[in-house]
């Protein structure tokens, strides 16, 4: 019952054979539709498990709460929960950008689930204060936020015709549709607000877990010092530099990322 | 570019993937206050605000990837330290065997401000809500308090009227008691002429048990009979103590004749009852209500009748004789 709960909850798919699982977790403002690219490549070797945080892509939004989603730990606890509710032991966790950071405090957490961790783009803390710079002012990330706001109706699209192909999802009355879309903008604005405000700097060198660091080039967000920054505090990660850019290697360099998740994988 | 592209009345840019600029035409140069003769930068991220990096690479990306083109996104690009208002829609096509992103762009001063007033108010409109809500919920709030002040009053008031109507000694209730009911028992027979009798005790030579007994002994009487009266009428009459050894029954639709006979009955089981410190009988007067009684004229011929009881010798029962 509880795995059925959580199954919905987190609109959790299951693809692939293999004796490894990798959990992949997508990052702030989309939902487990950005991994397409890479799956494919990897479902004939491995298990793959694909969700959405509950108040992105189709999970389900009456679950979400305000107080539980207003910091990284109520991100932590989707994961952990749906790691406890499918028995999830010695996985690969892929997070991209702020799913970087919930896969290592998750990993810090419970160590014996996680056996190693891929950050794609992640970082500890994006507003700049003295002596750290993050790359971002407080200003720009107020900006960003209305920004979502007045493009909301535009990116809202991006939810619905795709993502609605081969995904599970209890049937949903109009009325309860328009709802939950009402309410997703609140959502995604908590969500940025969230990520954008994180600092879990103090976090690094707890975790024990391997992970890899993977940087493409002139990615805006995720500066290369950043993640420089990371590696030089996490007890036992790799940091590789990749040839793609922007902040969404897995969608513009597919191939380059498989390959790199293979060889750590495979390590 | 096509003369007529390059100073169309909106800004286009050709990109790669990867936001390389191949191609940008001469209205976005003046947009973003480039000189015409000066080559285009290398990266869109040149041409964008902080803010609008963000939302490029978080947003507009991956919805063009998903979806081959983007309408209508609302980005602000760079002019020196200012920042423009722009529109730009998007379209993914493969031009010369490569994959190429045209933009079309349109700035929007105007419009922004239109936009920037509407977010405002309905900023405004959230907050006002929010208030209310606010407001609401404590006025909710204090109206529960003033219901749970208001039921604790009514208790009290309940427990005050109790003891307002409950004689101290006895626990019996008092002459004010005895008062109101007499008043309420006259209105209802006026009005629906449901008769009643009233009964008055008297404790026969009282004034010797204090004498020999002294005042606690005295008072215990008192409350000894006071139960035992209670005890006998039960539901069927009122009992007031409304003296200082005098008491009241008062027995709704019970005759005259009746009520000598509940007169008579009391009157023998107080004188047949053990008692726990001295014996004591009780003369009693009865009186029927009549038609044009007043509080005072139905006391008076009880009050008459348990006098010729005393007269005849006490320990007995008289009725109004007149």
């Amino acid at each position: 019952m509880q795995k059925e709960n959580i199954k919905i909850r987190n609109n959790v798919r299951i693809l692939g054979e293999g004796q490894q699982t990798i959990l992949f977790a997508h990052g702030f403002g989309c939902d487990q539709q950005v991994w397409h690219r890479i799956v494919p490549a990897l479902e004939e070797d491995y298990r793959i498990i694909l969700f959405d945080y509950v108040g992105s892509g189709y999970s389900d939004k009456t679950a979400y709460q305000l107080e539980r989603y207003a910091s990284p730990a109520g991100y932590v606890k989707d994961v952990l929960e749906i790691c406890d509710a499918f028995q999830l032991e010695d996985i690969i966790f892929v997070g991209h950008s702020i799913s970087g950071v919930i896969g290592m405090l998750a990993a810090i957490e419970k160590p014996e689930i996680f056996k190693k961790l891929c950050m794609i783009g992640s970082s500890p803390r994006y507003i700049n204060e003295p002596g750290y710079m993050g790359g971002f002012d407080e200003a720009d990330i107020d900006e960003l936020i209305v920004m979502m706001e007045r493009n909301y109706k535009e990116w809202a699209q991006y939810l619905a015709p795709i993502a609605s192909k081969n995904i599970d999802r209890p049937a949903l009355t109009e009325e309860f549709e328009a709802y939950l879309m009402a309410n997703d903008q609140e959502i995604v604005k908590h969500f940025c607000e969230m990520t954008f405000k994180i600092d879990v700097r103090d976090q690094l060198e707890k975790l024990k877990t391997p992970a890899l660091l993977l940087q493409a080039q002139d990615d805006t967000i995720v500066p290369y010092e950043i993640s420089q920054y990371m590696h030089e505090k996490m007890a036992n990660s790799e940091l590789i530099l990749m040839k793609a850019t922007g902040h969404n290697p897995h969608l513009s360099a597919p191939e380059e990322v498989i390959r790199f998740l293979k060889a750590f994988i495979q390590e | 570019m096509l003369e007529q592209l390059n100073f169309a009345p909106c800004g286009y840019l050709i990109i790669n993937h990867d936001g390389e600029i191949h191609a940008m035409n001469q209205t976005l140069k003046r947009m973003v206050g480039m000189d015409e003769r000066t080559t285009p930068p290398e990266h869109i991220h040149a041409l964008l605000t902080k803010p609008s990096l963000l939302y490029y690479q978080t947003y507009f990306l991956p919805l063009l990837d998903v979806t081959g083109s983007v309408n209508e996104i609302y980005l602000t690009l760079k002019r020196n330290e200012e920042r423009i208002p722009v529109l730009m829609s998007a379209v993914e096509r493969e031009v010369d065997g490569e994959n190429r992103i045209e933009c079309a762009i349109m700035a929007m001063g105007v419009r922004d401000a239109y936009e920037a007033e509407l977010l405002q108010e309905k900023r405004n409109a959230l907050r006002t809500l929010k208030e209310t809500d606010e407001a609401n919920l404590k006025l909710q709030k204090l109206l529960r308090e003033v219901e749970d002040t208001k039921d604790e009053l009514e208790l009290l008031n309940d427990q005050l009227q109790r003891l307002v109507l409950t004689d101290g000694l006895t626990g019996i209730s008092n002459r004010r008691h005895f008062d109101e009911t007499l008043d309420s028992f006259i209105e209802e027979y006026q009005r629906a002429s449901t008769i009643f009798s009233l009964l008055i005790l008297d404790i026969d030579f009282f004034k010797k048990i204090n004498d020999c007994f002294g005042h606690q002994t005295g008072d215990m009487v008192l409350q000894e009979l006071s139960l035992k009266l209670q005890n006998a009428t039960m539901e069927k009459g009122f009992v007031a103590r409304i003296g200082g050894e005098e008491f009241a029954v008062l027995l709704k639709n019970v005759d005259e004749k009746e009520a000598y006979e509940w007169g008579e009955c009391l009157r023998r089981m107080i004188e047949e009852s053990a008692w726990m410190h001295t014996p004591v009988t009780v003369s009693i007067g009865v009186a029927e209500i009549r038609e044009r009684d007043t509080y005072s004229t139905i006391l008076k011929r009880a009050d008459d009748a348990l006098y010729r009881s005393k007269q005849l010798g006490r320990n007995r029962v008289s009725r109004s004789i007149v």
